[in-house]
């Protein structure tokens, strides 16, 4: 039966000073090979991690920053930031949820009512396209109660 | 140095060691896969059933004054997959809780969403798909974020899911330009209750990702561990 060893380096029948050769190859993973698995693996961390999104935006609300047209004419008051966006709400919200899935949400003839932990977004039809509004769940509750009670509640 | 014969040691092999670390490290990226799985699928449980009938009767309401504005009719479907039979949980329509759009009296045009759920002991699903009378049946796959949901939360209660659903065709309806679009109709003044945590923002959703995530992360640390422990011993040459 042949035995499989580690190491590639030295295919050669084992000799008195093997040992010896081990360590100057840094044993059976020498430094090229744990080099090579480093890399390898870093590579992929780094690429699961970039898929997460850590890199990005933190937050629904940076997300909708960073991809929508501000529209300061559309806030209310100092509650709700609002956006525009020429998609219609249900693909806005799709959009959005692709990357921040909500905690609770509800839809009606309305637009699309999104609820996050400390945060709403509150996709809305216009006469073309939507309008995205970015408020404390604490003052887009009462606000949209019609809307969105028995769903973002339960 | 041997304490009880005053000898030097034999070097202990550095194949031994290497095997040592390596099960180490399995067992770690094992342990780490197995924590991130359990901890990371524990959610909400599912919940799959017909809807609440007051509810659904609620919905076939809400339904027949869309389809008086729009002039265009609505209905649901959710249905069961399990172990290859199908099973019917729920139908409705503008026309009521039990009639089926398609069999609606006055209902040519029509727009019904589908909902099919697969439940399984590994896994349970949802699919959701539109179908417009005047596609011959077509149906047309929805994604589920679009409707303000996600598979977990349509999973949590099937029956509410659907009817969520249903409520959102008079605006899809809009927006695909099959009808003028009609303003939601603000039920019976609801009272505003506690909202219940939804937990982190971040963690939601990320679950499949970081289940890979996790572990790879881990053995590319235990990685640069043994490129240090290769290291160290060239050095030593």
């Amino acid at each position: 039966m042949v035995r499989k060893r580690w190491r590639t380096e030295d295919r050669r029948e084992p000799t008195a000073d093997a040992p010896a050769a081990a360590r100057r190859t840094g044993g059976p993973f020498g430094v090229p090979q744990a080099a090579g698995y480093a890399a390898f693996l870093t590579a992929l961390a780094v690429f699961f991690v970039w898929t997460t999104g850590v890199p990005g935006q933190l937050s629904v609300r940076g997300h909708v920053d960073a991809a929508y047209s501000r529209s300061h004419a559309d806030d209310i008051g100092r509650d709700a930031v609002a956006y525009t966006s020429p998609l219609t709400p249900t693909r806005v919200a799709g959009a959005i949820t692709d990357r921040w899935q909500p905690g609770r949400g509800a839809a009606d003839a309305d637009g699309v009512y999104l609820r996050y932990a400390d945060d709403s977004v509150v996709i809305l039809r216009r006469q073309h396209g939507s309008i995205i509004l970015v408020e404390k769940t604490t003052t887009a509750y009462p606000r949209y109660l019609d809307h969105v009670a028995g769903h973002w509640d339960r | 140095m041997s304490l009880a014969t005053g000898t030097a040691d034999p070097p202990r092999p550095a194949r031994r060691r290497t095997g040592a670390l390596l099960v180490g490290v399995c067992l770690g990226a094992a342990f780490l896969t197995a924590m991130a799985g359990g901890l990371l699928t524990s959610g909400t449980p599912s919940r799959v059933g017909p809807p609440d009938q007051a509810a659904a009767g609620a919905t076939a309401t809400e339904l027949a004054r869309a389809t008086r504005a729009q002039h265009l009719c609505y209905g649901w479907q959710l249905t069961d997959f399990q172990g290859g039979h199908s099973r019917p949980l729920s139908v409705g329509s503008n026309a009521g809780d039990g009639v089926s759009v398609r069999t609606a009296p006055g209902c040519d045009r029509w727009l019904e969403i589908i909902a099919d759920v697969s439940a399984s002991s590994k896994r349970n699903k949802v699919v959701l798909n539109l179908v417009d009378s005047r596609a011959a049946g077509k149906e047309v796959r929805l994604r589920i974020g679009s409707l303000g949901m996600t598979e977990q939360t349509f999973l949590a209660d099937t029956g509410a899911a659907v009817l969520r659903a249903a409520g959102a065709l008079p605006l899809i309806a809009a927006e695909e330009g099959l009808s003028q679009p009609v303003s939601a109709e603000p039920g019976a003044r609801a009272a505003a209750r506690p909202l219940p945590t939804v937990g982190s923002d971040f963690w939601r959703g990320r679950r499949d990702l970081l289940r890979v995530a996790l572990p790879v992360s881990f053995l590319a640390l235990a990685s640069y561990v043994m490129l240090g422990v290769a290291l160290r011993r060239r050095r030593r040459i």
